[in-house]
């Protein structure tokens, strides 16, 4: 049995249909991230799973249950929210002791599971604190720990880290993680960081104007993205696309990209002439600097150092692209070079439809 | 910057003119008027004939109840009425209209109406009360000193809700909508949820409604002198009518202004610590 | 909103009053708008009455406008005094009794004594010496009488004959056979009620009181009369009669007008009245056809005994104010007012009698009322309540205690002890 079920699930604001058509199941102790862009619908699926939102059609189980009609208080589920939601007139303590309190338990029982919680995310110190006077970091904490004092099998996180700044961001990224080993409770995560995802997922459900791109763990997304939306989106820096034709050349299809012969996936499927867009990550654009004639000219327009790797921007037959290579040989502004690719590295996408044209894993 | 400052000033400088000659002057002439002498007494006789006078006490100790049953009733009444605006009915502006219309009517003439309401012979409520067999003859509610304060408290509490209302509801809006949110994932049912989040978070808003309401009320002159006219006896005179009484029926100018300056002087009383505590928050 | 034709509108209206105002300045200097201020404008008989009588005044004097200004009784001195005080108000106006040693004391109004002798150096000499009574300060007159009635009881002559009662009572104690008589509550019929509103309470109350050969302040009014054995006996009698049933709930609250309406609805038999109750009444409610059904006798007396003075006097004066700037008009129009020919068309709009003495006993009318006749014999057996600064808190005061006793928040005892400490103190005994 899942842990969570969405089933053809439907939500409609008046005239604006917010959610699509979405089926997902979720596995019990896993991490699932929804990611996607601004407006994509991730908050309100997550919403409609808290029960903070309604539902249009569709149904939503829980555990076995199905929890349509079922209250946000009675689903028996942990939630962290954007803005931490802290009660600012409780102290820290209390805080995390709220759930506890409403459900009437034992005055032992409270402080025990309190502490506990409050010794997992190093804020033994802070019990007596409000939150007025705790930082960012702290009071996402705090928000946590309201969380985790429950005895749920559902946590939901919508977007937690967005207020924080970057390294506090990547602290507790790591911080998540490792709670949700150590308790293994079932979590969706909302983020529009594909980093994020992409770092603390089993599986990520991508998501664009409310219907799911893609669903797989995250190497699957990485090397075998469904559709365009999906290559450009996961991925940084994004995925060179480079739009162009189908075409024959000794006998077995390549991609023609302004004159430019470049290879096609060997699983690809596709008729000559069919518009399609050739994919390659950064770390897949070979630079040479040894004139070989059989590989395409290009010139470097930037070159930039990011720690151990440089990041090379070049102009390859009037598009502009990317790519990702170790500091070894030197390069400068306006050098002119080769790139290279290989079949077995790029990617294919119809242009019309997006969707990937290489069938089979590799 | 200094011209900028400069510049406040000139703005502020015609309102305040304005004010120290409409509202300081007769305040200032009135203080000074207050401390001549009353009867046979000197400097000051005025106040101590204040303190022995019977109508005095009885004006002031109903003007202490009038004042602390009205705005306990309208922060219950308000708080009620403004979390039914807050919830996402339809049509909430048009009962957003409704609640506020109480509001609109003038002190003296809705005093009047409420006076013909209850008329023992052609008012609404005898009517009603009789046709719905509560009663069995005309009953004289402001004849009554009890019923009579009764009545006008209830007048006032229906009337002048609407402000301390307003100020609850802005309170109310500015509630964020995750901790409701957060109450709810947490188990919290709606009492849970009202003694929770919406009244700690409202706090503040409850003290500044009380205070303006608590000062407000303290001045209240119109309802009751169209409803009662202080009557019956002095069952429900408060300072306004008494001073009103004072200087225009018995053209008894000092010692109505020393009345005055009393209730001023309790107004001021009450509205310093909130000033205070208002400059203290914008710092 | 601004069509065009809303805008031309604007544009006439503008012109005209500009071309108005200029009209009044270009106009001869002798032009003088003065203003008369009465709170029997504002009723319809009296006002209409007054008006057609101004509108006269106005032919008669081609450079005088007159500006009437109606104003409720209760508000009267309110806006009156405070006009004054800020040294405005209007030319001319009407006072009854009660506040005029007040205006006098304060110096609102004007000693017309230089312009009545100028006029005629016996121009006095027609008024009732209880008439200038009130407002005459040291020798010096400082309003011209211009009506007085005394007050006595106003009866529904139809309802007593329903009653079986032929004729109204002369002593306390067979008025209060009579009120039992034409009380039936569930026909919504009461026999009488009392003013206990400050509008009106000075003439009602304080006849019964005087009825009883009792008084509120002693004669030189320096001391109050409220311990007296008479008073008691008074005071007892009224909170008696309000709480044995024979007066409509609501007493309290009750104020002349309301009274009056109470006997033109037909709800109450008698009321303490004079002449103006019957004009009054009847535009109120015409079917009752007052003039026919109702009828004016003599109060009761305590016993029927020969008590004088057994009832309150009421008079109404004018005054110019002392702010006036038209001194002169001003005076004009306080001598129409209270001319014989004025004085006739009083009683003829309102009969109401006149304060000079050869009106009431020469105008055949008069002598020949019903109402009219018995109220000028009154008019000897009357008296006006004190005329010092105090009175109108002192007559607050005692309102105040005799509420206290109606409603039961004090015993009668109670209250009148207490409104005599007040007025002693208010005295400053």
């Amino acid at each position: 049995m899942s842990a969570v079920t969405i089933r053809d699930l439907n939500k409609h604001y008046s005239s604006y249909h917010a959610i699509r058509n979405i089926s997902i199941d979720i596995e019990p102790r896993e991490f699932v991230v929804l990611v996607g862009p601004s407006g994509c619908g991730k908050s309100t699926l997550l919403r409609m799973i808290a029960g903070l939102e309604s539902v249009t059609s569709g149904d939503i189980d829980i555990l076995g249950r199905t929890v349509n009609q079922v209250p946000a208080k009675d689903r028996n589920i942990a939630m962290v929210f954007q803005n931490y939601a802290l009660y600012p007139h409780k102290t820290v303590f209390e805080n995390m002791a709220f759930s506890l309190r409403l459900k009437k338990q034992p005055r032992e029982v409270i402080d025990q599971r309190v502490r506990e919680a409050a010794a997992i995310l190093d804020l033994e110190r802070l019990l007596e604190r409000k939150p007025s006077q705790l930082s960012g970091g702290q009071r996402q904490r705090v928000a946590m720990g309201r969380a985790i004092v429950r005895d749920s099998k559902v946590f939901l996180f919508d977007e937690p880290l967005s207020n924080l700044d970057a390294k506090l961001r990547v602290q507790m990224r790591t911080e998540i993680r490792a709670l949700h080993q150590r308790l293994g409770c079932t979590t969706v995560y909302v983020t529009h960081d594909q980093i994020e995802a992409m770092t603390m997922a089993d599986r990520i459900v991508v998501m664009n104007t409310g219907v799911v791109e893609q669903v797989g763990t995250p190497e699957e997304l990485y090397d075998r993205p469904a559709n365009l939306f999906v290559a450009s989106f996961i991925g940084s820096p994004s995925m060179n696309l480079l739009e162009g034709e189908i075409a024959i050349e000794e006998g077995a299809p390549c991609v023609d990209f302004q004159g430019h012969r470049l290879p096609c996936a060997p699983t690809a499927t596709g008729q000559p002439g069919t518009k399609v867009t050739f994919g390659a990550r950064p770390e897949h654009v070979h630079v040479h600097t040894d004139g070989d004639p059989e590989r395409h000219n290009a010139t470097i327009t930037m070159v930039e150092l990011t720690g151990p790797d440089r990041i090379v921007v070049l102009e390859f037959a009037g598009e502009t692209i990317v790519a990702e290579m170790e500091k070894r040989t030197p390069l400068s502004v306006g050098q002119r070079v080769e790139v290279s690719f290989q079949a077995d590295e790029v990617h294919l996408f119809d242009t019309a439809t997006g969707n990937s044209l290489v069938s089979a894993p590799r | 910057m200094i011209g900028e400052r400069w510049t406040a000033y000139w703005f502020v400088l015609p309102g305040t003119f304005l004010l120290l000659a409409i509202l300081g002057f007769p305040a200032i002439a009135s203080i000074v008027d207050s401390f001549g002498s009353v009867g046979s007494g000197g400097f000051g006789s005025a106040y101590l004939a204040l303190l022995s006078d019977q109508r005095f006490l009885t004006a002031s100790f109903n003007t202490a109840l009038f004042v602390v049953c009205v705005v306990t009733l309208h922060i219950i009444l308000g708080l009620a009425v403004a979390l039914l605006l807050n919830a996402d009915i339809p049509f909430k502006w048009f009962f957003r209209v409704v609640a506020l219309l109480p509001w609109t009517v003038p002190d003296v003439i809705g005093g009047l109406i409420f006076r013909f309401m209850l008329d023992p012979l052609s008012g609404g409520v005898n009517a009603i009360a009789f046709r719905l067999q509560l009663m069995q003859g005309p009953y004289d509610w402001l004849g009554d000193p009890g019923w009579a304060m009764f009545s006008v408290i209830m007048a006032e509490t229906w009337r002048g809700y609407p402000y301390p209302m307003l100020i609850l509801l802005a309170g109310l809006q500015a509630i964020p909508k995750e901790q409701y949110e957060a109450a709810a994932i947490d188990g919290a049912g709606r009492w849970a949820i009202f003694t929770n989040v919406t009244l700690p978070n409202l706090m503040p808003m409850v003290l500044i409604a009380v205070v303006l309401d608590a000062i407000w009320q303290c001045r209240l002159f119109g309802m009751i002198f169209g409803m009662t006219n202080g009557g019956p006896g002095d069952a429900t005179q408060n300072l306004s009518l008494f001073v009103y009484r004072q200087y225009f029926q018995f053209f008894e100018t000092t010692y109505a202004a020393s009345a005055a300056v009393v209730l001023a002087a309790v107004l001021l009383a009450v509205a310093i610590p909130y000033i205070r505590s208002t400059l203290r928050e914008k710092s | 909103m601004f069509t065009r034709k809303n805008k031309n509108l604007a544009m006439g209206a503008a012109v005209l009053m500009a071309s108005v105002s200029m009209g009044v300045q270009t106009v001869s200097a002798e032009d003088i708008t003065i203003t008369y201020s009465d709170w029997q404008l504002a009723q319809e008989g009296w006002g209409n009455s007054l008006r057609t009588a101004i509108a006269e005044f106005e032919e008669l004097n081609p450079g005088i406008t007159v500006a009437t200004e109606p104003v409720q009784l209760g508000q009267r001195d309110v806006r009156f005094t405070t006009a004054i005080r800020a040294g405005q108000g209007p030319d001319v106006f009407a006072l009854d009794a009660n506040p005029v040693r007040q205006y006098i004391s304060a110096g609102w109004v004007l000693d017309l004594t230089p312009f009545a002798e100028a006029q005629d150096p016996a121009f006095f000499d027609d008024f009732y010496e209880t008439s200038l009574a009130p407002v005459t300060v040291d020798g010096a007159v400082y309003g011209v009488p211009m009506n007085t009635v005394a007050m006595g009881l106003v009866y529904n002559q139809a309802m007593f004959e329903a009653a079986g009662i032929t004729e109204p009572a002369t002593s306390w104690e067979e008025f209060s056979a009579h009120a039992e008589a034409l009380t039936d509550t569930s026909a919504g019929q009461w026999a009488t009620t009392l003013v206990l509103a400050p509008a009106g309470f000075d003439l009602r109350a304080p006849s019964i009181f005087h009825s009883f050969g009792a008084s509120f302040l002693t004669e030189d009014w320096s001391a109050s009369a409220l311990d007296t054995p008479e008073m008691q006996a008074a005071f007892s009698y009224v909170v008696d009669m309000i709480q044995s049933g024979v007066v409509p709930p609501g007493v309290t609250q009750v104020d002349a007008n309301g009274a009056r309406r109470l006997l033109a609805n037909g709800q109450i038999a008698m009321t303490i009245g004079t002449t103006w109750t019957i004009p009054e009444v009847s535009t109120m409610n015409p079917d009752l056809d007052g003039w026919n059904t109702l009828r004016i006798a003599p109060l009761p007396t305590d016993g029927g005994q020969e008590i004088s003075p057994h009832t309150t006097l009421y008079q109404k004066s004018i005054f110019i104010n002392a702010n006036t700037e038209h001194p002169e008009a001003s005076w004009a129009l306080v001598d129409f007012l209270t001319q014989r020919a004025q004085m006739e068309r009083w009683f003829d709009d309102n009969n109401m009698l006149s304060s000079r003495r050869s009106v009431n006993e020469s105008y055949g009318p008069i002598q020949e009322s019903p109402f009219a006749s018995v109220v000028s014999e009154e008019i000897q057996h009357g008296t006006f309540l004190p005329l010092i600064p105090e009175w109108p808190r002192i007559l607050d005061s005692f309102r105040q205690n005799l509420q206290d006793a109606v409603t039961g928040t004090k015993t009668a005892e109670q209250a009148l002890a207490d409104a005599h400490a007040e007025t002693n103190e208010i005295l400053g005994n």
